[in-house]
């Protein structure tokens, strides 16, 4: 944990509810995140969490991109990257969506959904599926990667990236935090990948929008081959 | 090979046909294309997947309801009455109708599953004529065709077609459906195949296309069955290869193939490799119900080197990230070579290994952080009486913790509740019966199944083990039409009287599973979590009371975690006498009651076991 991260317990927390034991707030881990905590936070950062035995993180601040509230792009880009990083390592994210512009909203449609509980009509409105693990993610290979993208019913798009530049744009994209500028990135590359959802990009920022699949959760054929 | 001195082109076209998994190269095609590329240049081999053609012409007549589940249910879950082999006998003996209104009587209620089936049937015939014709128009010297599994009738099928159409193309056909007596009776069955190959290609392949070229005489072909002047003649097989000169498969034209296909928005292409060979648990203790080894039960395993590279190399050029691994049993030499090299690569593979069952912690984890996903470990049961029956080399506490530790490692199990043994009763399933509901967050069995008698099983060979009564499976008699003897030398799979418990337990027994499916997919889970020195146990499953309490006290902490591994009440005794030293067998037995009551052991055969897993599991809920 870094200085800036506190861990904590919390009575929020639904399973403890439902367990109504006082030793289990011990056991049922959280971690409270501002917008800065997240923006400061790396992946390895993240994955220490998860195997720490915190399974559950809880963002302070509603994740909007317009009105009062609104976030800087660094935070909003941050922040996804956070969320894409919960899905991949299984965490779960108590989160609320506020103003986000609608083109944004369907590369956020594939990560763990917002809270709707203290507003039901707070979802993301044009995800065309419920959620569930497998629907937008990448894969490593030697020299290549793949995305797959899953995120609209009977549809199975496979983008493999390969080639020096194409796959060293990918990777830099993908390395956890908002890549910023452009200027060390293939053009054509970053355009085709934008093209394709692939890419979320908010003024100087970018980020890659699937989460990266390591190991598929059990049971592993829950999720079709690539 | 002397085929540069002959001068001879040689056209050669190996043939996939239905029902070849649909996602999957063949391995055994694939090795014969690649030793085909290495042997010479004049010989042209190529592959085709008639397979891929089969299903784009039954999607086609059939308006697209003819989906890739119905293709793999005919394949696999229809293996057992011959499914597959049953839609190519209606090309095999040239009429639309063959047994149609019998086997549908055989299939009983499958839903549209017997439909589709039976319009299969009903299409094969002109699918092999055109088949036949378009492979002749391609000009091939000769044709190799691959039967394993359900291929047999397609295979003879289309070899009978072919012959039809152009008696000078030479056919043969190997495979596992050629092993031993099968490869002899189909030969002396069927005079439309030239040749019949039984046993690993390695040694026979290279010799067969030294003959066709001329430079070797046909008896000197090891493993081969042939034709001359009337007369057939078998030869003897050749030496089992080792595992340094097994060889690497070639996928290229199966992938360019799917490529093309018109379905091919459906396919979605596995790499199938082979690290070994053979079974080093059944060269010691063959399991007694288990023919799958044929002839070759040797366990031989590549280099780690060797696997390494072909592994990378295929990957790379393919880039496909699901590999299933054909080995029928994991070399344990590679848990120190081939996989803590895999773990290093940064890479996202998916990998489906089968393994023995008494896999420890860190072998699990190494599995998994070598991209192993799926396991096969061949549980069987969980009772230690029936794994003995089976020779399995294993108790049943010690399976249900290979379950409980793959849970907590993300690692997927496949298994079948296996019944139908001789000696069996009841009461070997009465510990799988009490104890289910209370392993509802671990991975359930897929159903309960009687076990078919195999040709090459210990049941099969040694009729002193209870299935002395035996006839080919009667799906074979309204498949082929053959004298009584033949079909007894081709089958694999024979009917005999029903051994152990009865067909009513056996339903009962698959209503449970049932059951236990639901809970596990409704995200039970039932952990332990060590909290400034206490033990936690926070129960999460369907059907019990969802509370996170800790254990009574120091001793109960202790006894629990002795139980990691199974242990009897006297080796618990002496284990806790270590810590307390007034602990009596009465007081184990008291704490085993307060695990009993709360469902946080298993029990069989006087062993007892922990059931909760050791980590936090979230991503199963994610998945849900």
């Amino acid at each position: 944990m870094t200085n800036n991260l506190s861990s904590q317990t919390t009575r929020k927390n639904g399973i403890l509810d439902r367990l109504g034991h006082a030793r289990a707030l011990e056991l049922s881990q959280s971690v409270r995140l501002t917008a800065a905590d997240v923006v400061a936070m790396t992946f390895a950062q993240m994955k220490s969490l998860r195997t720490q035995g915190i399974w559950k993180l809880i963002l302070d601040t509603d994740v909007s991109l317009d009105g009062e509230n609104a976030l800087s792009n660094a935070e909003f880009l941050a922040i996804i990257c956070m969320l894409r990083d919960a899905t991949r390592l299984g965490l779960r994210v108590d989160w609320r969506l506020g103003d986000v512009p609608e083109h944004v909203l369907p590369h956020l449609c594939h990560l763990t959904p917002p809270d709707t509980s203290s507003s039901p009509d707070n979802d993301l409105l044009s995800r065309p599926q419920p959620f569930s693990f497998g629907q937008f993610f990448w894969k490593k290979g030697p020299d290549f990667a793949i995305v797959i993208d899953r995120r609209i019913p009977g549809k199975n798009h496979k983008f493999v990236i390969s080639g020096e530049d194409a796959l060293t744009t990918f990777l830099r994209l993908a390395d956890g935090r908002p890549h910023i500028g452009t200027a060390d990135l293939d053009r054509e590359s970053m355009e085709t990948l934008e093209r394709a959802g692939i890419v979320l990009r908010l003024g100087t920022r970018s980020i890659i929008v699937p989460y990266r699949l390591s190991h598929p959760p059990v049971p592993s054929y829950a999720i079709e081959n690539i | 090979m002397n085929l540069e001195e002959s001068g001879i082109d040689l056209n050669i076209l190996l043939v996939s046909v239905p029902w070849q998994n649909l996602n999957r190269p063949s391995l055994g095609l694939g090795i014969l294309a690649q030793m085909a590329k290495q042997a010479h240049p004049s010989v042209n081999c190529r592959t085709l997947y008639l397979n891929i053609k089969w299903f784009e012409y039954l999607s086609e007549h059939m308006d697209l309801t003819f989906t890739a589940s119905d293709y793999s249910d005919i394949s696999e879950e229809l293996f057992d009455i011959g499914g597959g082999d049953f839609v190519f006998s209606s090309s095999l003996h040239k009429t639309d109708e063959w047994q149609s209104s019998r086997y549908a009587e055989l299939m009983g209620d499958r839903g549209d599953l017997t439909e589709k089936l039976m319009t299969a049937h009903r299409l094969a015939p002109r699918f092999i004529d055109e088949a036949a014709d378009a492979i002749v128009q391609m000009g091939f010297d000769v044709i190799g065709l691959s039967s394993v599994f359900s291929q047999n009738v397609a295979c003879l099928a289309l070899a009978q077609a072919l012959k039809d159409k152009s008696p000078q193309i030479k056919i043969i056909m190997g495979g596992a459906n050629c092993d031993g007596v099968q490869g002899t009776a189909l030969h002396k069955s069927y005079d439309f195949l030239d040749y019949v190959a039984s046993g690993e290609g390695e040694s026979t392949f290279p010799a067969f296309l030294d003959y066709l070229a001329g430079n070797r005489p046909v008896t000197d072909i090891p493993g081969l069955c042939w034709r001359e002047n009337g007369m057939s003649g078998y030869n003897p097989p050749a030496p089992l290869p080792p595992g340094s000169e097994l060889v690497r498969p070639d996928y290229d034209e199966y992938f360019d193939q799917v490529e093309k296909s018109s379905r091919s928005d459906i396919i979605r292409p596995e790499l199938v490799m082979e690290s070994s060979r053979g079974c080093w648990w059944g060269q010691k203790h063959h399991c007694t119900f288990c023919g799958l080894n044929g002839a070759g039960m040797a366990f031989r395993n590549k280099d780690a080197d060797t696997m390494l590279e072909e592994l990378i190399d295929l990957v790379a050029k393919h880039q496909v990230l699901d590999v299933v691994m054909a080995d029928n049993i994991i070399s344990m030499e590679y848990f120190r070579s081939f996989l803590p090299r895999l773990a290093e690569r940064d890479w996202d593979i998916r990998l489906h290994y089968e393994v023995k069952a008494n896999l420890k912690r860190d072998q699990l984890a190494l599995l998994r952080d070598a991209g192993v996903n799926i396991i096969q470990p061949g549980i069987e049961s969980v009772s230690t009486r029936l794994l003995g029956l089976m020779r399995k080399g294993v108790s049943g506490p010690r399976n249900v913790a290979l379950l409980r530790d793959c849970e907590a490692f993300d690692l997927t199990v496949q298994w079948y509740l296996l019944t139908g043994f001789p000696g069996e009763t009841s009461d070997d399933f009465l510990s799988f019966e009490r104890y289910a509901s209370a392993m509802s967050h671990l991975q359930p069995p897929r159903t309960a199944l009687r076990i078919s008698l195999e040709r090459f099983s210990p049941y099969f060979d040694d009729l002193s083990l209870g299935f002395q009564n035996r006839r080919h499976a009667s799906h074979y008699d309204l498949i082929y039409d053959l004298p009584d003897e033949a079909l007894t030398d081709i089958a694999y799979l024979f009917d005999t009287d029903n051994q152990g418990i009865s067909d009513k337990k056996l339903t009962e027994l698959r209503d449970l599973i049932d059951s236990w499916h639901k809970h596990y997919q409704a995200g039970s889970r039932l952990t332990q979590t060590e909290i400034d020195g206490e033990t936690v146990i926070c129960d999460e499953r369907a059907g019990w009371e969802h509370r996170a309490y800790g254990l009574p006290d120091s001793i109960h902490a202790y006894a629990y975690r002795c139980l990691d591994q199974p242990l009897g009440t006297d080796a618990l005794l002496d284990a806790l006498s270590g810590h307390d030293p007034d602990m009596t067998k009465e007081s184990v037995l008291q704490i085993l009651s307060y695990f009993e009551e709360n469902g946080l052991v298993f029990c069989d055969d006087g062993h007892y076991l922990a059931l909760a897993t050791l980590e936090t599991r979230t991503q199963k809920r994610m998945a849900a």
